[in-house]
């Protein structure tokens, strides 16, 4: 015999009712009737319980997991990465001799997995700014476009695999010293547009930064520093902030390598490198840095600045500081010479507060 | 008889004095032939292999004897010679192209010992010298000999100015003072790499939503994700610029938004721009896109465009490896634009920075 779902069991023994259960081929205990079993009931939302907390971890695990993957694209495994390609080298500088031929390959890689179309093309740069930033030159005036020859300037590189593009440059025989310097851009050709999208369109350029013939004359300096100084001449405390701006004079371009020599009274000599740059001829280059010395004590600091141009040739400048905590050196200086003051004219000064309380 | 005896006694301990003090002697060994300072001569055993033994007592001497794997420096003058380098450690740990790292090894050497360091890449074909600022040169200089702190100490130098995908090797001898130099120690070997770059975007095309009254004629949900990685050491720079204004060819156009990329500003009025979330950007003002952003700038088409992400050096401990930066867009077009299909391309252009 089947029994309903809604039927109550009864339990003579414990008297606690418990619904919904369906009892199948059973008979019905006069004993049982209108008591019920407390530790069904414990059994049962326990069951319950168990059931609803299962529940709840899946959504709360997979439906979550999913939204995250599509709502937050912030790493690279969860951001489908399209045109993706490994350039190398990507920067060229280069000594080069007029009259002669020179040869030079450039790896492109796709890390796609569908085949990457490539077109190479040249255009001439200059700097833009002290930063490094750059900005392009038409072709036509920068003469190492014309030097240069792209092998082969349209490829066609299939999935995942790589291909070399070969790079030739003839120097003329009749040709100026000095600093050459052009940009070889891959871009990849896209298959015919969307009308109904906007096309976005990666390129990577490639840096040529040439030197022909520019002889060495140590007597000669290839730079000058045109500004060297701290942010004030005495600061309160540390941070130390300082610029530094050094100018190419030569012909050519040559990497600057600044390090500052910092001494001071009764502590150990301080060594700070700076980061290395390429300055163009004629450019002037800036480093400047808002916290030079983070943890300054009281002293007198004298800097002495060394900017390597290689090959021995170095650019000296000085320069100096004071950190000495002024303001507060002030606000205690007055205050002193109050309670001298005070000290000194006591009668006086009681006086004073006499009638200025009492109004007498 | 007292005497005799005496005699006789004297004659036994000499005799087993003069067998204890042939030579130094062990359980397995006895030195039977040894002197200092230049030392004993061969003593050939029964096995047919020579042994010699040098040592020092105040000695001068200059010889030195060796085998395919040790050398000896007996006498006077090498013991007054600063201790010998161990071969100093040289790395590439940022995968540079033009730059090393070593550190030199003390060898036990007081502190004020100083160090000179050679360097070659050719296998010792041709010897160059590290100089003081730590670039390469052919002579070696008094100013080149610089103590262990001198030399970085534990933290160690970069040797700069290096070509690109070479073997170097480099050694190190020591000296205390006069006539205390020694000669080079064991050599060390690294490679410089290629530089290199590698970049992606998210996808190539852009798709805005329609602009209708419902959406005020605005979307400013669409965003390009660039990917780079790279061993520059003063990093890389990414510029963005477009081919023009938004159009739909038949003369219609959005402009674009009319805040520069030096000064972009919260978004008001009409137009097609860009933001982005580098905190760090050259051109400006570091955080001008971000602080109390999000704020936008137009787009330009000169090239190579305006600087939207990007990282400056020097990478020297490690490469920069899958960096991203998010540029995103809106479009807002005015009410009374004609309805149709406007678009252009927009570019981006990643070079490292020299």
């Amino acid at each position: 015999m089947n029994i309903n779902s809604n039927i109550e069991y009864r339990n003579s023994r414990h008297g606690t009712i418990i619904k919904n259960y369906t009892l199948r081929n059973c008979h019905r205990d006069p004993d049982l009737i209108g008591r019920s079993d407390p530790i069904m009931i414990l059994k049962t939302m326990g069951v319950a319980s168990s059931l609803l907390l299962l529940i709840f971890a899946m959504t709360l695990f997979f439906p979550s997991r999913i939204l995250a993957q599509a709502d937050t694209p912030s790493s690279l495994s969860s951001v489908f990465v399209n045109q993706l390609i490994r350039v190398s080298p990507v920067l060229f500088n280069i000594t080069l001799s007029p009259g002669k031929r020179y040869v030079y390959k450039i790896k492109v890689d796709n890390l796609q997995i569908s085949p990457l179309p490539l077109q190479a093309r040249m255009e001439g740069f200059d700097t833009d700014d002290e930063d490094g930033g750059y900005k392009e030159k038409p072709g036509s005036t920068s003469p190492l476009i014309n030097w240069i020859k792209i092998g082969n300037p349209d490829l066609l590189i299939p999935s995942q695999s790589s291909r070399n593009l070969e790079i030739s440059v003839s120097i003329p025989d009749n040709v100026e010293l000095g600093g050459y310097y052009a940009v070889l851009y891959l871009t990849p050709v896209l298959s015919g547009s969307n009308n109904s999208s906007q096309t976005v369109l990666p390129k990577i350029g490639v840096i040529f930064l040439a030197s022909i013939g520019v002889a060495q004359n140590p007597n000669v300096k290839k730079g000058e520093i045109t500004e060297f100084k701290f942010g004030k001449w005495i600061y309160d405390k540390a941070p130390v902030d300082y610029i530094l701006r050094v100018k190419n004079t030569s012909l050519d371009h040559f990497s600057a390598k600044p390090r500052l020599f910092i001494k001071t009274l009764f502590k150990d000599d301080k060594e700070f490198e700076l980061p290395e740059k390429t300055i163009l001829p004629g450019k002037i280059r800036r480093w400047a840095q808002a916290s030079l010395i983070k943890d300054g004590e009281i002293g007198f600091y004298n800097v002495r600045l060394l900017v390597s141009l290689g090959k021995g040739m170095e650019l000296e400048g000085k320069s100096s500081f004071i950190i000495f905590p002024y303001r507060h050196f002030i606000i205690l200086t007055l205050s002193l010479l109050c309670l001298i003051y005070t000290v000194w004219n006591r009668k006086k000064v009681l006086e004073a507060v006499r009638i200025i309380v009492t109004g007498k | 008889m007292k005497k005799i005896a005496a005699i006789i006694l004297v004659g036994i301990f000499i005799n087993s004095i003069n067998k204890v003090i042939a030579g130094p002697v062990s359980t397995n060994y006895e030195l039977r032939n040894y002197g200092f300072g230049a030392g004993g001569t061969d003593v050939a055993t029964s096995s047919g292999t020579n042994y010699q033994m040098y040592g020092i007592a105040g000695e001068q001497s200059a010889t030195q004897s060796s085998s395919n794997n040790y050398k000896t420096n007996p006498g006077l003058i090498f013991t007054n010679q600063a201790n010998l380098p161990p071969a100093p450690t040289f790395t590439n740990p940022g995968s540079a192209y033009d730059r090393l790292k070593f550190i030199v090894n003390n060898g036990s050497n007081p502190s004020d010992a100083k160090f000179a360091i050679a360097i070659t890449d050719d296998n010792w074909g041709t010897t160059n010298y590290i100089q003081s600022d730590d670039t390469i040169g052919s002579v070696l200089g008094s100013e080149d000999w610089q103590t262990y702190a001198g030399w970085g100490s534990a933290t160690g130098e970069y040797i700069t100015g290096l070509q690109s995908d070479t073997t170097y090797k480099i050694k190190v001898k020591a000296e205390t003072g006069k006539f205390t130099e020694t000669g080079w120690g064991p050599e060390a070997s690294t490679a410089t790499l290629v530089p290199s770059l590698i970049f992606g975007i998210d996808s190539h095309k852009v798709s805005f939503d329609a602009l209708i009254s419902e959406n005020s004629f605005t979307d400013a949900s669409k965003q390009t994700v660039l990917t780079t990685s790279t061993n520059a050491y003063n990093g890389y720079s990414i510029y963005v610029r477009d081919t023009g204004v938004l159009a739909d060819g038949l003369g219609n156009t959005i402009a674009e938004y009319t805040s520069p990329n030096s000064a972009p500003t919260v978004w008001t009025g009409d137009g097609f721009g860009y933001t982005t979330n580098d905190s760090n950007l050259a051109g400006g003002t570091a955080d001008r896109f971000t602080s109390g952003g999000p704020k936008y700038a137009g787009f330009v088409t000169s090239a190579p465009g305006d600087p939207v992400a990007d990282h400056t050096g020097p990478i020297v401990e490690s490469p920069i490896s899958n960096e991203q930066f998010t540029v995103s867009y809106k479009v807002k077009a005015p009410s009374n634009t004609p309805a149709g299909i406007y678009t252009n391309t927009v570019i981006y252009v990643v070079v490292p920075v020299y």
